[in-house]
């Protein structure tokens, strides 16, 4: 057995992967176009600023995914052991950073405004010898903020899921709501319009605070992955069903009398350990190396596993374990 | 829970649209009415002296580019002007408590009091060039070449900072010879050629009450659509 080389995808998941390169492409662009058209259109609207603020954000996803992509490919080397699976936790934690900042920014920045009852000015434009009034040019702007997100976010959503893939899911997510910035943003304008002050400053506020939201579940998310916390589906749902089906695969190995195995997730794969207590010394070393096959055959995902004989499993500290567990059941530890 | 605030969210947004249509009102709309207060009625309008835009010889009669265009404005409106002079920061905290509706003095896109007032869409470019009698040739940095500038202007520190000119302060442009530092719309008056150095651009604006944007709207049509009328009016009031 050696140390794992350079990762590759299954087959039919290294389409998946192609597919979903290709769409985080295009959300790129998509989004600098969807900004650009915004930030000239927005005059001095809040909402509209806000609307732009967060597209420019998701910015960040798509292009930490792109990134990660890039970096997974490279073979772990002398100074790099565990590959760089890695790296894209780094930039997941700072797009969170990034959108926690930037939310909070404009969410007191709109709620003064709000408080000093500040009247959002917006004028005329001059395009092509016409003066068209802003509003006009910026609701089409904020729809094409909204609906092509939507329809983007829709179908990475899917490909998350089959590649296991936390920060397509949640750029997927923010792409999915970005709908409804746009709406806020577009209750915001047309109030100005209607000489509603208040419309515009109340819908930068509701925007602000999706954005304060999305970045708090990210930074939650990117500091549980940094903390190596239990491998979970990959919406942070539920436990990963994998966790709790590589001890029962290796109890039901002959020569095994117990199993422990701890893992965490790097990326897309699954690295860790899993401790065997053996019946009898026996061919160990073939053994072992026949159950990491074996682990390694169990899911693409467990690309890193080490199995270690020991002779005995003391209980974990955290609960009544090792504990015989359903096969595909993961272990509950809500207690 | 996302689901339900996006309809909620969505809902509004049509119902916005539709008391829009069905109010068959006038979009966009000023929050305290400014643009039906004034027309056929009075506009109040704030003046500060800024040659050649504003000049307040006569207090209650003001010369200048920018009180010349208030009033084809207001002719427009059916409406009377009521003048008010004061210093910028009087003026613009009048305009921001709603008791003038307009306040012009040179202003442009830079001014400071942009977060306190509505800006109009800049109505006209003007820049601050380098002149020079016909027949001169200069070198292209002005390197160690009199300029001359209005004392007190900031072309002096402009033509130091940007250039290698030697500046040269002067009481009247008219009495300078050789190169000079000036308005653009200037030069034909002062029997000069533009060197082709330009020390700034102005972008100049006039100054609306925050967030009255019919008022805004109708001004800021009247000035895009007279950009011709305002050059001849600044070569007519820019000679001194």
């Amino acid at each position: 057995m050696t140390l794992p080389g350079r990762f590759e995808l299954p087959p039919d998941k290294q389409d998946l992967h192609r597919k979903a390169r290709r769409l985080e492409w295009m959300t790129i662009a998509y989004l600098v176009s969807a900004t650009v058209l915004l930030y000239l259109t927005i005059g001095q609207s809040q909402a509209g600023k806000a609307a732009m603020i967060e597209d420019a954000l998701s910015l960040t996803p798509p292009i930490a995914w792109l990134i990660a992509a890039r970096f997974r490919d490279k073979p772990p080397d002398e100074r790099h052991p565990w590959g760089f699976h890695r790296g894209v936790t780094l930039a997941y934690l700072a797009s969170a950073v990034a959108l926690l900042l930037f939310g909070g920014f404009i969410l007191i920045e709109s709620t003064f405004k709000l408080i000093t009852a500040e009247h959002p000015p917006m004028g005329v434009i001059s395009v092509f010898g016409e003066e068209i009034w802003l509003g006009w040019l910026l609701l089409p702007a904020l729809a094409w903020s909204g609906i092509p997100a939507v329809l983007l976010g829709r179908a990475k959503m899917p490909l998350a899921a089959e590649l296991h893939d936390k920060v397509l899911y949640a750029d997927a997510k923010m792409n999915k709501a970005d709908w409804l910035t746009a709406a806020a943003a577009a209750v915001g304008v047309i109030g100005i319009g209607l000489g509603l002050w208040w419309a515009d400053a109340a819908a930068a506020i509701a925007i602000s605070l999706d954005i304060v939201r999305d970045g708090w579940t990210n930074l939650r998310r990117a500091g549980r992955d940094l903390i190596d916390t239990r491998p979970a589906t990959y919406d942070g749902s539920a436990p990963h069903p994998l966790l709790g089906k590589i001890e029962d695969t290796l109890r039901e190995l002959d020569w095994v009398q117990d199993a422990q195995a701890r893992l965490r997730e790097e990326g897309h794969v699954f690295t860790g350990e899993a401790l065997v207590v053996p019946r009898d010394g026996e061919d160990l070393v073939e053994r072992i190396e026949g159950a990491a096959r074996r682990l390694a055959e169990l899911d693409w995902r467990f690309y890193d596993v080490v199995v270690v004989p020991v002779s005995t499993l003391d209980k974990r500290p955290d609960g009544p374990q090792p504990q015989v567990s359903e096969a595909g059941r993961a272990p509950d530890r809500s207690t | 829970m996302r689901g339900r605030r996006g309809r909620i969210g969505s809902a509004a947004a049509l119902a916005a649209l539709v008391v829009a249509a069905l109010s068959g009102c006038q979009i966009p709309q000023d929050p305290d009415g400014t643009l039906d207060i004034v027309r056929d009625g009075t506009m109040r309008v704030g003046v500060t002296e800024s040659d050649p835009w504003v000049d307040l010889a006569d207090p209650a009669n003001p010369g200048g580019v920018e009180p010349e265009l208030v009033r084809r404005f207001a002719d427009r409106l059916n409406a009377e002007i009521d003048w008010i002079d004061g210093s910028e920061e009087e003026l613009i905290g009048a305009l921001k408590e709603g008791q003038l509706d307009l306040v012009v003095g040179g202003l442009t896109k830079k001014t400071p009091w942009k977060k306190e007032a509505s800006l109009t869409w800049p109505y006209l470019k003007t820049r601050l060039v380098v002149g020079a009698p016909p027949g001169t040739s200069l070198p292209e940095d002005l390197d160690g070449v009199p300029v001359a500038f209005e004392r007190g202007s900031e072309a002096g520190g402009l033509l130091e900072r940007k250039t290698g000119a030697r500046a040269v302060a002067v009481d009247q442009l008219d009495d300078a010879r050789g190169a000079v530092a000036a308005g653009e719309w200037r030069l034909p008056d002062l029997g000069l050629r533009a060197t082709g150095v330009e020390l700034a651009e102005h972008q100049h604006v006039m100054a609306l009450p925050l967030g009255e944007n019919a008022w805004l709207v109708e001004l800021e049509r009247f000035l895009l659509r007279r950009t011709g009328e305002i050059r001849a009016l600044l070569a007519r009031e820019g000679r001194p």
